[in-house]
């Protein structure tokens, strides 16, 4: 039988390891699912990158039903941690790139993807910024960091394409 | 006389690469110790990038403690870009950036670490955020 105080003190106990976490996750821009996901895909390229174009996708749908949801009062805010959030994955999802090409793995697959969704990210992205355009006091807030999101995919976009155009390459000649 | 011009900056720019990319790292921080302020950003970040990878190595090879030190100098080497691009309001936006890709590199290497092993990494991220949100502050005169 656990008396009222040692229930009290479990609970403390149980209070105190969740906030320690918590801050120890605060700069992470992935959920504990997410990294779950991620682990359990640490050796497959296509797996990894795959998790990643989902999670950046995720993101760029939640953006966009917040802003059309008429009751959300702090959109200035929510558009910039959301875009925040967004660019911080499309970076882990380039430096993932860069480690598999460290690593020499054969890319040409997930990079399809990849290059698929950086056209929809783009499109995306640019009619966030058509609309936001027509807004400017609200835009200041965040308009810097939509042009770093849009500069960095933009960027994603032609390195992808260039990764895949030599990986090609590499690929005939092998064969040859 | 065009064409020896031509094959004479050919020869320096060739040799000039190759110097570069063989620079070790202790060249590279006595070059950073000898720069002007405003050249000081670009060559602490590339010491900072040089760590990082290093520290990715060093954890894949089980070497913590050294992979550890090598973290630590990739938050004093950045900590040296920050305070070297506002001093001479110089590369400000590539030094962001720079930072930006760190920190997301070392969100990763993090995810692959024991739990024991995360918190120096977090803290080393989420110092490398802090710097980034100072640089943005003076981007925009903020922090002025």
């Amino acid at each position: 039988m656990i008396s009222t105080s040692g229930k009290l003190v479990r609970l403390a106990l149980a209070m105190l390891l969740l906030s320690t976490a918590w801050a120890q996750r605060r700069g992470d821009p992935l959920n504990p699912l997410e990294e779950d996901q991620l682990r359990d895909a640490a050796q497959d390229p296509a797996e990894r990158l795959k998790l990643y174009i989902v999670f950046a996708r995720t993101r760029l749908t939640s953006l966009e039903q917040m802003r059309a949801d008429p009751k959300v009062t702090d959109r200035a805010q929510q558009t910039r941690d959301r875009l925040q959030n967004l660019l911080d994955v499309y970076d882990e999802l380039n430096d993932n790139i860069d480690t598999f090409v460290e690593r020499k793995a054969d890319l040409r697959k997930p990079l399809k993807a990849v290059i698929e969704a950086d056209t929809e990210f783009q499109a995306k992205l640019r009619a966030l910024k058509s609309s936001v355009d027509a807004n400017k006091d609200e835009s200041k807030q965040y308009d810097f960091l939509l042009t770093n999101v849009l500069d960095a995919v933009d960027g994603g976009v032609q390195d992808h394409r260039q990764l895949l155009n030599q990986q090609e390459e590499a690929a005939k000649h092998k064969k040859k | 006389m065009r064409l020896r011009i031509r094959i004479f900056a050919v020869l320096v720019a060739a040799s000039l690469l190759a110097s570069a990319k063989t620079e070790t790292l202790q060249e590279l921080i006595a070059r950073e110790e000898a720069a002007k302020v405003e050249d000081r950003p670009a060559l602490c970040t590339e010491i900072a990038e040089r760590q990082l990878k290093a520290a990715d190595e060093l954890y894949t090879a089980g070497k913590v403690e050294e992979a550890q030190a090598a973290v630590k100098d990739v938050v004093t080497y950045s900590e040296k870009a920050h305070d070297a691009a506002i001093q001479s309001g110089k590369k400000l936006k590539n030094t962001e950036i720079d930072f930006r890709k760190m920190a997301a590199k070392l969100r990763d290497i993090k995810r692959s670490l024991n739990f024991d092993d995360q918190t120096p990494v977090q803290e080393a991220a989420d110092r490398l955020e802090s710097l980034r949100t100072d640089l943005l502050s003076h981007m925009f005169g903020k922090g002025k």
